[in-house]
């Protein structure tokens, strides 16, 4: 009697899976190799958690300070150093392979361009969130000795923690345009600041172009999570600006075959 | 490649390890060489179409991108300037084509420009699909409020008028983007309105900064930033925001009570009886004067009027008088005034009576046909008074009725009232006397002006109805005859007059039970005061110990753990 059981086809759709994955998940572990087993990569995470903590303390020296992570995650100059974080974590993702001249090689392998630009920002991205998982002290801090809201706390994190993906993947973008790994930082950065400030635009242009500026900029989307607002539109947004970045990155690479 | 050696051995001859180094070197030139070997773009775009034809194109895109820029910051003002650059750009880009015709041939048809052709379709269509996929998400999005005491969530009478909206309001919010404090406060009022939109297709809001747009600004009569305008077709109210150093969050109750205004099919009348020793509600200044009150009616879009029965040969109270105010007579009506007002009263009339001690006899008869009545004196309150005058009563939350006036009062001063209270046992199918506002029961009516001390035989003991309302349909006595209970008679009595006087106006909730009690009369239900929701403060309260812990823990602990850690990765790869 033949064998009509489901576990062929799930070992085959299994095996699929672990095809399609495989080469990211190889690149991902050795990009994340590269970074662990690195100095620098410590005195980067050392000194951003460093300055984080110092914008912690700051936003409760006032004379009644709130239990809260409001003002600490909205004010300017946290998102400011998540924004230079994000070019300084993926500047040299693409273009220091080009610059090497291992990009060729990379590109010659059997390994395909999504792969390769989804390997090195799942590398960065977990890098980020380490990262980001030790600032979750400060709010055990405020548990421990204050009852915090912890919704907004939470809903806050995960605002950071899909702007963070999102600039992350613009700054894989700009270091597939270039091979040198400053004009990849400078151009993140000036993308990242552009959009972050588009919403300035709302003001002074009126109708649907200023509502379409004030959409696309993170701004807005980033700040209602911040207050509490879990908005699945903005969570659209960031995933969906996430994906354009790196398809858009991937086009980028596999430019260079035919350029 | 070495030589004279196994696999995997160092060179151990000096010529072999030269020749190691020489062909390191080599390979390191060769990479070089792949990287430098490609030129930049600007260089390849000048050499395939030349520098005349560049040239056009760089200001062809130039021109049309003035041209965008321009349109978009000033639609009206510079618009012939804009399509001037758009035309000009166009023309620049026209010429950019048939002077490098035939190299833009070869470039679209050649290898690569296929290649980048079919790569900018595809990323046009992904970034189309993404945009889709966002509008279909913002469009049909779900929010969660995750505050503990959902505080940014609207209320449910919010709701209800939003959702009943009869026509369409546009909101527009003026904002000068200039500090930090008017930024935090345009989000917070974003969030808000982001929440009121949500609810009808017939609201929808935006931004303006009024410096770069000031023509929008004009025509909605705005004149400080920063403001909310509610529009409609034919009207528009404003919102003024709280000042800088008070809260960032905007109050939904102000925002509500816009939009019924800005809707209100009619305008009403609030008409002030004058002639008797009443507060001027002209007068701003004095702390007796009603000037105050007045502007918070025209602010809930009544019109407010003057009602002079003593002057008129024949008194007449005007029909389209939706309710008047009596504020602190002193001297009494004439017998053709409260003829008048008596009528009018059994016609279906609304009037807020505004007593001191000892009314005047008229007033006292007026209201006694409607099972109202006064005890002489003034009431006295111990237990929750100003310290210095026990006359000045403070009321708090527990003292006011379950009424729609006075359940969302969170307090009011009453400096120098009296006792208010039904003459009737019980409610009458045509008559209902409901007590608003309560004394403690340590207060008493204090008969005698001189004294404060409670006499048994002569002062009246607590607690006391500091306030009175009368829904009927027949005055008492006069069952016979009622009215159409659509329209009843309406009263509110409250035994004094100085709470909504200037001097005491902004306490507590003072304001909102002038203002409350004007919407009930008028039959104005919705514009009653929506109870803004409990801010809680979460502070952080420690001691100095448990602030250096958070300091030096925050400061230190973790990038000093990290940077040990990095330290012993150093000197493993060592």
């Amino acid at each position: 009697m033949a064998d009509f059981s489901a576990a062929p086809v799930r070992r085959m759709r299994s095996g699929i899976f672990r095809e399609l994955t495989r080469n990211t998940i190889a690149i991902t572990w050795k990009e994340l190799k590269a970074y662990f087993t690195q100095p620098m990569a410590y005195v980067v995470a050392a000194v951003f958690i460093a300055i984080t903590g110092f914008f912690f303390v700051d936003s409760l020296s006032g004379p009644l300070p709130l239990a809260n992570l409001y003002g600490y995650l909205r004010e300017i100059r946290w998102v400011l150093l998540v924004l230079v974080m994000g070019a300084v974590l993926t500047m040299r993702t693409i273009a220091e392979e080009q610059k090497l001249g291992t990009l060729e090689l990379l590109l010659t392998s059997p390994v395909r361009d999504w792969e390769i630009v989804i390997g090195k920002y799942a590398a960065t991205l977990i890098f980020f969130y380490s990262m980001l998982l030790l600032t979750m002290f400060y709010p055990l801090l405020l548990q421990i000795f204050a009852s915090p809201d912890m919704g907004p706390i939470w809903t806050g994190y995960l605002g950071i923690a899909l702007a963070g993906a999102m600039f992350l993947a613009i700054g894989v973008l700009a270091s597939s345009l270039t091979n040198n790994q400053i004009v990849a930082a400078v151009l993140t950065l000036g993308l990242l600041f552009g959009l972050w400030f588009l919403y300035l635009a709302e003001g002074f242009i009126g109708g649907l172009p200023g509502s379409a500026f004030a959409y696309i900029s993170p701004r807005s989307h980033y700040d209602a999570l911040v207050r509490g607002i879990l908005d699945t539109g903005s969570v659209v947004y960031f995933i969906t600006s996430t994906i354009a970045a790196l398809f858009v990155a991937t086009r980028s690479l596999e430019s260079r075959r035919w350029r | 490649m070495t030589t004279g050696q196994g696999k995997g051995q160092e060179p151990r001859t000096r010529r072999a390890r030269q020749a190691a180094a020489e062909a390191a070197r080599q390979a390191e030139a060769d990479a070089k060489k792949q990287t430098v070997s490609q030129p930049n773009v600007a260089y390849r775009l000048v050499s395939a179409f030349g520098p005349t034809s560049i040239l056009l194109a760089f200001v062809g895109i130039a021109a049309l991108a003035g041209a965008g820029v321009t349109y978009l910051i000033s639609p009206d003002d510079l618009q012939t300037a804009a399509i001037i650059l758009a035309s000009i750009g166009a023309l620049f880009l026209i010429l950019f084509v048939v002077a490098a015709y035939s190299q833009i041939r070869a470039t679209v048809s050649g290898r690569s420009g296929r290649y980048g052709a079919n790569t900018f379709v595809m990323i046009g269509a992904f970034l189309g699909i993404m945009v889709f996929v966002n509008f279909i998400g913002g469009y049909n999005s779900i929010r969660y409020d995750a505050t503990a005491n959902k505080q940014l969530s609207l209320a449910p009478q919010t709701v209800k008028v939003v959702e009943e909206l009869p026509e369409e309001v546009e909101i527009v919010a003026f904002f000068n983007p200039d500090d930090a404090f008017t930024v935090a406060q345009a989000d917070a009022v974003r969030d808000l309105l982001t929440e009121y939109e949500r609810r009808s297709e017939k609201l929808s809001f935006r931004f303006v900064d009024p410096d770069a747009r000031p023509t929008v600004a004009r025509q909605l009569g705005v004149t400080t930033v920063p403001t909310i305008a509610f529009a409609t077709s034919s009207r528009a109210v404003h919102v003024p925001l709280p000042p800088p150093g008070t809260t960032i969050n905007p109050s939904e109750r102000d925002f509500t009570t816009a939009l019924l205004i800005v809707t209100g099919q009619q305008q009403k009348k609030v008409y002030f009886l004058t002639g008797h020793g009443e507060r001027d509600h002209d007068d701003t200044t004095k702390p007796d004067g009603y000037g105050i009150a007045k502007a918070g009616l025209l602010s809930d879009n009544y019109a407010v009027e003057t009602l002079s029965l003593s002057t008129q040969e024949t008194p007449v109270i005007p029909e389209d008088a939706a309710v008047i105010v009596i504020a602190g007579p002193k001297t009494d009506l004439s017998e053709a005034e409260s003829t008048v007002l008596f009528d009018y009263l059994k016609k279906g009339g609304k009037i807020m009576f505004l007593m001191e001690p000892n009314p005047p006899a008229a007033f006292k008869e007026l209201l006694f046909k409607y099972a109202v009545g006064f005890a002489r004196g003034t009431a006295i309150d111990p237990a929750s008074s100003l310290k210095e005058d026990h006359k000045s009563i403070l009321l708090a939350t527990g003292q006011f009725a379950d009424d729609q006036i006075t359940e969302q009062l969170n307090g009011m001063l009453l400096a120098g009232a009296t006792e208010v209270h039904r003459t009737i046992e019980k409610d009458k199918a045509t008559l209902l006397v409901k007590p608003l506002i309560q004394t403690t029961e340590h207060s008493w009516q204090e008969s005698d002006q001189l004294e404060e001390a409670f006499t048994p035989a002569l002062d009246k003991a607590g607690p006391l109805q500091l306030a009175v309302l009368v829904n009927a349909t027949a005055p008492n006595g006069q069952e016979d005859s009622p009215i159409d209970p659509n329209n009843p008679t309406r009263m509110v009595v409250v035994g004094d007059a100085d709470f909504g006087a200037n001097r005491f106006y902004a306490y507590r909730s003072n304001s909102d039970m002038f203002l409350n009690s004007i919407n009930w009369l008028a039959q104005d239900t919705q514009l009653i005061s929506i109870r803004p929701k409990p801010v809680v403060f979460r502070l952080l309260v420690v001691n100095r110990n448990e602030w250096n812990v958070i300091r030096f823990s925050s400061w230190l602990l973790m990038p000093v753990g990290i940077a040990i850690v990095g330290a012993y990765v150093w000197w493993r790869r060592r």
